[in-house]
């Protein structure tokens, strides 16, 4: 292990050792736990739900939570070489004699990231070919909430917020352990738990056309459905104080202070804004008093707000004047990502941002009303131009316009929507007087490739076939003409991956080892993406990836999240789906409640 | 008041490459309560200044680093080590620190290095590498491939940067071999061009190589 260090890429990817890291007796301890981030250290640990675990878990006297990020390829190929398993940053014991090994599900392009890394572990990747002794693999985030294409792989599932949840898997996983019981009474036990999915007690069954004809459930400790779980008072919970400061400079490289969980505004292709349903905020106080004891703790020169819409959370401008007031003297910046760009937010970023001015972003999303409406994009082209031209005149000149391409009902018109937006936002700035403007207008046009997502409204709609989002982008090459303007977009085929893996059923486990066993890993990284193996994949299974792309499901077909509920009603999303068709939109849950189903609303 | 300060870098922070060390002081630091004095400007920096950085992999126990402090700072150097070493991670520790009034940069100081490198054998005589080591640093000239910042291949002589070698046994499976040589911004060794040496000359792998920095000589 020491001399592999010596011949791979950012050794300390491995090493951890980092300030603040937990360091505890493992024999002391009743419950190792693995806490997997399937892709690299650098993207792993920018992710604040790790810290929040990692913490939680670590705060427990019975308990050690170590980190394992997966080994980059030139790190794999010797750990293979040496005969090296996967281990655990902090002790550096291997990972598959630990008790409980837990994967994050961020994105659906790190899936086979989990099989390598599981296999790098010497842990077997069935559920069902793991024995007494070995460790239970659990999962939880968001993409957890189509649990179908990984369901054999893992023992079993965790739906929402872990803060408790986990806990209590810890608290049986020793009372189990003591009683020697079997690993099916284990699962059993949680499975009786509000929030845990144990796959294996469900078996699809399917109709002749392919489509789910229902769920059969082989278990009588089984639920009919898992509901999500969500912390209902934010404030209760302990915070990551003792924030990791790794040695390499990871994607976000700052603490995060976490303002708010959920979002008000119900973007209808947006997954976040409605399995974190419902709204709910932490104090201002108690915001406050974190991020003093961050900065004192870590010695970072920068702090970052972060929830979904930032600017949402209701004392918003209080809050950011109250830590620009107190970090100032300890020279630490503040950073506000994903700001709503009105007058009120320029002047905070003027404040913090001195004299850099890098970057404004929007993210209209489409090119015309219609569209935005269709997709409940609550934001006008007048705010987008009046945003501009306010940031325009107080010294920004870099514009970022995020667009989604192949959204439901799109035609020619929304994409010339896009090239007519951008052309305004250049008149914007011309239009100013030369002295009041700062020179080198730069406008950036990113298109993305819709993804239909589960318990979204537009969950059953399909994703257009790669030619025509070609087509699509083709367009805008061609017609985003102005050399002020910048257009930067995707190949479509990674999107074509995750709308199947989003959208997937339990079929998609053999379609997933196919394209483990074909050497695809890394996915979300375009040098590794390799969409003929991914193709080759499914049709070795004998499956063909445009049923899960490309198809329309029906109203009432069983979908395969169907054993899933995240609060938010079914005759919401279809409600929401109708209005999306007739282009109305919903107003957003401050200014009315749309009756979603969540109970007990805080926002209502 | 300058705070000129010596520390180690052990084995569990050999990775940490320069630039992440830097930062690592840097925050250690403003996690103290010391009284240091920060740049001017928007983004007001702790006023760092290291000696020679050193390679990754390599450990040293003869680092330097300057730590500038308010003006009227009223604290004694032992304090500053004490506070420090209080919030530097396991492998960094602070073994000694002066006060020093206005310098040179700290690198510009920097004349000579010493480094060690040990040698670990599989089934070769330890006495006869050290024969064989003794005869390769006594040739004329010490050619050596090296890539110039342009990408290309340039063959340099390092014999005239070493002042000193000295090889020895150290273990039935170790050799170490010390190098004096010239260091800092005006010529200076890469202890990875003499790993490379006799590397060529013993033809082992470069996983059998530990490097370790002795002393600094400013
Ligand atoms: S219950 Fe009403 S206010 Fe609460 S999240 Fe649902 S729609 Fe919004």
């Amino acid at each position: 292990m020491k001399n592999i260090l010596k011949v791979v890429e950012k050794p300390i990817r491995y090493t951890g050792e980092e300030i603040n890291m937990c360091k505890k007796d493992p024999s002391k301890v009743k419950i190792r736990y693995a806490f997997c981030f399937p892709d690299v250290y650098e993207i792993g640990m920018s992710h604040l739900g790790l810290r929040i675990l990692y913490d939680l878990y670590n705060r427990r006297e019975d308990t050690y939570c170590e980190r394992v990020f997966a080994p980059w390829v030139d790190m794999e190929k010797q750990m293979r070489e040496h005969d090296i398993k996967l281990f655990a940053l902090e002790s550096k014991d291997e990972i598959r004699n630990f008790d409980l090994i837990g994967f994050t599900l961020q994105y659906e392009m790190s899936y086979t990231n989990i099989l390598n890394m599981l296999d790098l572990a010497g842990i077997p990747l069935l559920s069902k070919d793991r024995k007494d002794g070995m460790p239970f693999v659990m999962a939880g985030g968001p993409c957890a909430y189509n649990p179908e294409p990984l369901a054999d792989f893992f023992d079993f599932f965790v739906m929402g917020e872990g803060e408790e949840v986990n806990m209590e898997i810890n608290d049986l996983y020793i009372k189990w352990k003591e009683e020697n019981k079997s690993r099916k009474e284990f699962l059993e036990m949680v499975s009786e738990l509000e929030g845990v999915y144990v796959p294996s007690f469900y078996e699809p069954v399917y109709q002749d056309d392919g489509k789910i004809k229902e769920y059969k459930i082989l278990n009588i400790h089984a639920k009919n459905k898992i509901t999500k779980r969500i912390i209902k008072n934010l404030d209760t919970l302990t915070y990551p104080e003792k924030w990791l400061v790794p040695y390499l400079k990871v994607v976000h490289d700052r603490p995060m202070l976490e303002m708010f969980r959920g979002c008000i505004r119900g973007c209808r292709f947006c997954q976040a804004g409605y399995i974190y349903r419902p709204v709910r905020e932490k104090s201002k106080e108690k915001l406050e008093q974190t991020a003093n004891v961050l900065i004192q703790n870590t010695g970072y020169e920068e702090i970052s707000l972060t929830s979904l819409s930032t600017s949402d959370y209701t004392h918003f401008h209080e809050l950011a004047g109250e830590l620009i007031k107190t970090m100032k003297p300890k020279n630490v910046n503040l950073s506000l990502p994903s700001l709503r760009i009105d007058s009120v937010s320029l002047k905070l970023l003027d404040e913090v941002n001195q004299v850099r001015k890098s970057g404004l972003t929007f993210a209209p999303e489409a090119g015309t009303q219609r569209l935005r409406d269709v997709i409940n994009k609550g934001i006008t082209e007048e705010d987008i131009l009046h945003g501009c031209d306010l940031a325009f005149r107080s010294g920004w000149n870099t514009i970022k316009l995020y667009f989604m391409i192949g959204l439901p009902t799109e035609t020619e018109e929304d994409l010339q929507g896009i090239v007519d937006l951008a052309d305004k936002i250049v008149e914007v700035y011309y239009a100013i007087p030369k002295k009041e403007r700062t020179k080198g207008l730069s406008i950036t046009v990113s298109a993305s490739t819709f993804v239909p997502k589960p318990f979204t409204p537009f969950q059953w709609c399909g994703q257009n076939d790669i030619e025509t989002i070609k087509k699509k982008q083709d367009y805008l090459k061609k017609h985003l003409t102005n050399k002020a303007v910048k257009f930067s977009w995707h190949e479509p085929e990674i999107s074509v991956i995750e709308a199947a893996l989003a959208k997937g059923d339990r079929r998609q486990c053999e379609v997933l080892q196919n394209a483990w066993k074909l050497g695809c890993k890394f996915d979300s990284w375009g040098e590794f993406f390799n969409y003929e193996k991914w193709l080759q994949a499914f049709e070795k299974s004998n499956l063909d990836i445009r049923y899960y792309t490309e198809r329309k499901m029906d109203l009432d077909e069983v979908l395969p999240w169907s054993n899933i509920d995240i609060m938010v009603s079914d005759k919401f999303l279809k409600r929401e789906y109708q209005n999306a068709l007739d282009e109305k939109v919903t107003p957003n849950c401050r200014v009315k409640c749309n009756g979603c189903g969540i109970q007990d609303c805080p926002v209502r | 008041m300058i705070c000129r300060m010596r520390y180690e870098k052990r084995d569990e922070v050999k990775y940490i490459g320069h630039l992440d060390t830097m930062r690592t002081f840097t925050r250690c630091i403003k996690r103290t309560n010391l009284p240091v004095k920060y740049s001017g400007g928007f983004n007001p920096r702790v006023q760092l200044s290291f000696a020679l950085p050193l390679g990754v992999g390599v450990t040293s126990e003869c680092e330097y680093v300057d730590l500038e402090l308010q003006d009227d700072a009223d604290i004694e150097p032992v304090e500053i080590v004490k506070e420090l070493n209080e919030v530097l991670p396991e492998g960094f520790r602070i073994v000694s620190a002066t006060k020093i009034e206005e310098s040179k940069s700290l690198m510009s100081l920097v004349k000579e290095a010493i480094y060690e490198i040990s040698i670990l054998l599989t089934n070769e005589n330890a006495e006869e590498i050290v024969n064989r080591l003794n005869t390769l640093f006594e040739k004329p000239n010490l050619l050596i491939e090296k890539q110039t910042k342009n990408k290309r291949q340039e063959q340099v002589d390092i014999k005239e940067m070493i002042l000193n070698v000295k090889n020895e046994i150290v273990n039935y499976c170790t050799v170490r071999c010390t190098i004096h040589c010239l260091a800092g911004s005006e010529k200076n060794l890469n202890p990875n061009l003499v790993v490379e040496l006799i590397n060529n000359e013993l033809g082992k792998n470069m996983e059998d190589f530990e490097i370790h920095r002795k002393g600094l000589i400013l």
